[in-house]
């Protein structure tokens, strides 16, 4: 009876027992970005270390006979082709390439792309951000009204157009991400510095004499430093996906270079026959934009939980 | 609220210059706008047909000219000649759009349908199975590359299943079973934008003052979402569906290229590859136009809907 009377004060939460190792597993899931964090750690490190974890070598086929090998599970097909002696963990592509160790060197070159136009977005954006909030007036109404105008721009048709004209190259497609990047940092900033010159710190600054540019750098910069870097986190994942098409539009980093996107492409011309050379790099994308919006999620939300209208 | 308008149209017509300039300059600031025309010793051209043809297109002039020439040409419908096979863009576009329209209206009908209501459910049914499944599907859909996410269908419901076509959009004016994995492509991403934003919003709005007042007088459930919240929750997607627009049209390059739908989309990659800058100008201008015509509207609805907006 005491028993019973107890368990109807119960939260459901509760119910399922705190004790229950499989509960607390779950809420420890739900509470920490545990498996994004652990995606993201792997990447960053096959990336980094890409020449030495890679099975093979990304960029030459290891043998002719290896065209279009099936992954290694498949163990009816290395049967069938008995002169195959390598074996290929994700399958391989029509010159024989390992599909796996070309989808590491492609994190590898993704990863740099990205995080340098990142970067240089950043930079940008926050500072013209600054200055537009701090200044107001003139410099704001052009900031905003730049901002504007970009915002409605295609960007993907823009990237076409610049690599039918000057051709595509890595750093090309550096500054066209930067070119996307930059105006999320713009507004936000200039949201948040409008309120925070309000603040009585940076009037006392004023008056014992500071410079405009030590007022923006050394008591304002670092008060939305949080939101930079929730915005970054958030947008990496677009970035990555926005490198991505550009490379299987093949306006991207140029072909012979493996990046996800790249190969995406490639593959395309052999889904009914080898899906795998699409499959896995697609997947691979996927999941990492996915833990980096989880991430950047949980960051907003423990950080800045303002922008959570983003 | 007129000054406001004002102002967004005003910016919509620059970022239309703006967008439509930048084609011209960068057309310009590689080199030579000529060699896009005729290759540099190709062709068995000689020095003065190459001189003739610049003076005939008009490269003579300055970038700022001849963008105001083509500006001018442009507002009375004429958009020039395709390089590659010297038709009229106007015509090429107009034989095109059709498909593109018909694509990003279904799409946009599917994001809206899909997203808005599957936001409020998942803000009112908070932490349930219900919300799990929206905010998965919000992760699931902002975060798959949609060129990736076509190859997967037509693997599995073309290749395997063969349930439906891979390619085009059929004949007729509409063929469903086309339609079905183009639109799924194009518009999950833009669904799962909605999702994000309509939950976020109800989210906020359930939590306010006049939600709980309401509560407290005794309003039933239904009344409070449908009735107080619901209006006021679509404030956000509304302001961000220009946004949501941009996926569109990069979203249909990608989704008309793997699918190979002759719309639009496929059309300006198609220019890409033949160098050709007029017609590419001719969509970038079409592109662009749409999506600041859907930005203006989405800010003349936002004033409509928002009566703090539309007072003031």
């Amino acid at each position: 009876m005491a028993q019973q009377a107890t368990e109807v004060f119960r939260t459901p939460s509760e119910k399922t027992g705190p004790g229950n190792p499989l509960t607390r597993g779950f809420n420890f899931l739900r509470r920490w970005p545990v498996i994004p964090v652990f995606i993201l750690a792997l990447l960053l490190f096959t990336g980094v270390f890409a020449p030495w974890i890679a099975p093979h070598d990304p960029d030459v086929g290891a043998q002719l006979s290896a065209r279009n090998a099936a992954p290694i599970w498949n163990s009816q097909w290395y049967e069938d082709n008995p002169r195959v002696t390598d074996r290929f963990i994700l399958g391989a592509d029509p010159q024989g390439r390992d599909v796996l160790s070309r989808i590491i060197d492609g994190a590898r070159i993704s990863l740099m792309v990205v995080l340098v136009s990142l970067a240089a977005g950043m930079t940008i954006g926050t500072g013209l951000g600054l200055l537009a909030g701090y200044y107001g007036g003139m410099i704001d109404e052009v900031i905003s009204r730049v901002w504007d105008i970009w915002a409605a721009i295609p960007f993907l048709l823009i990237a076409l157009i610049i690599a039918a004209v000057v051709g595509n190259s890595i750093p090309i497609v550096m500054g066209l991400l930067a070119m996307v990047s930059w105006s999320a940092f713009v507004r936000n900033v200039r949201a948040e510095v409008l309120t925070l010159k309000e603040r009585d710190y940076v009037a006392q600054a004023k008056i014992t004499g500071a410079s405009a540019v030590r007022i923006m750098w050394g008591h304002i910069l670092p008060n939305v430093i949080n939101t930079v870097v929730v915005i970054a986190t958030l947008r990496v994942g677009g970035l990555i996906l926005a490198e991505a098409s550009l490379s299987f539009l093949g306006v991207g980093i140029p072909r012979p270079q493996a990046t996800w996107g790249n190969m995406v492409a490639e593959g395309r011309g052999y889904l009914d026959t080898a899906w795998w050379i699409s499959f896995f790099p697609g997947l691979a994308i996927f999941l990492v934009v996915m833990s980096l919006n989880f991430l950047g999620d949980w960051l907003r939300d423990r950080w800045d939980p303002r922008l959570r209208q983003l | 609220m007129k000054s406001f308008l004002a102002r967004r149209f005003i910016s919509s017509v620059l970022s239309l210059v703006g967008a439509t300039f930048l084609v011209f300059a960068i057309s310009q600031a590689a080199e030579d706008p000529l060699n896009l025309y005729a290759k540099p010793g190709g062709y068995g051209m000689s020095p003065e047909q190459r001189e003739a043809l610049r003076i005939k297109l008009g490269l003579d002039k300055h970038v700022t000219i001849q963008y105001a020439l083509w500006l001018g040409r442009a507002m009375r419908g004429d958009l020039g000649n395709s390089i590659f096979d010297e038709l009229p863009v106007r015509d090429k576009i107009e034989n095109r759009i059709g498909a593109t329209l018909k694509l990003g209206v279904f799409s946009w009908a599917f994001a809206t349908i899909l997203g808005i209501p599957l936001g409020i459910l998942s803000a009112v049914k908070r932490a349930t199975l219900m919300d799990y499944f929206g905010r998965g599907f919000a992760l699931f859909g902002s975060a798959i590359p949609n060129f990736w996410l076509a190859i997967v269908l037509i693997l599995l419901f073309s290749v395997q299943l063969g349930w439906l076509p891979s390619s085009t959009l059929g004949d007729g004016f509409i063929s469903i079973p086309h339609l079905i994995l183009p639109v799924f492509v194009l518009g999950t991403a833009t669904a799962a934008g909605y999702l994000r934003i309509t939950r976020s919003a109800m989210l906020e709005i359930l939590d306010s003052e006049f939600v709980k007042l309401a509560r407290a007088k005794g309003v039933s459930d239904t009344t409070v979402v449908w009735k107080h919240a619901f209006r006021n929750a679509l404030i956000p997607p509304l302001t961000v569906s220009a946004v949501l627009m941009a996926s569109f049209i990069t979203g249909s390059l990608i989704t008309e290229s793997v699918f190979a739908i002759s719309g639009l989309g496929s059309l300006a990659i198609q220019s890409v590859n033949n160098n050709d800058f007029p017609l590419l100008a001719g969509i970038t201008l079409v592109f662009t136009a749409v999506w600041v015509t859907v930005n203006f509207l989405s800010d003349v609805a936002y004033v409509i809907v928002d009566p703090r907006i539309r007072l003031s």
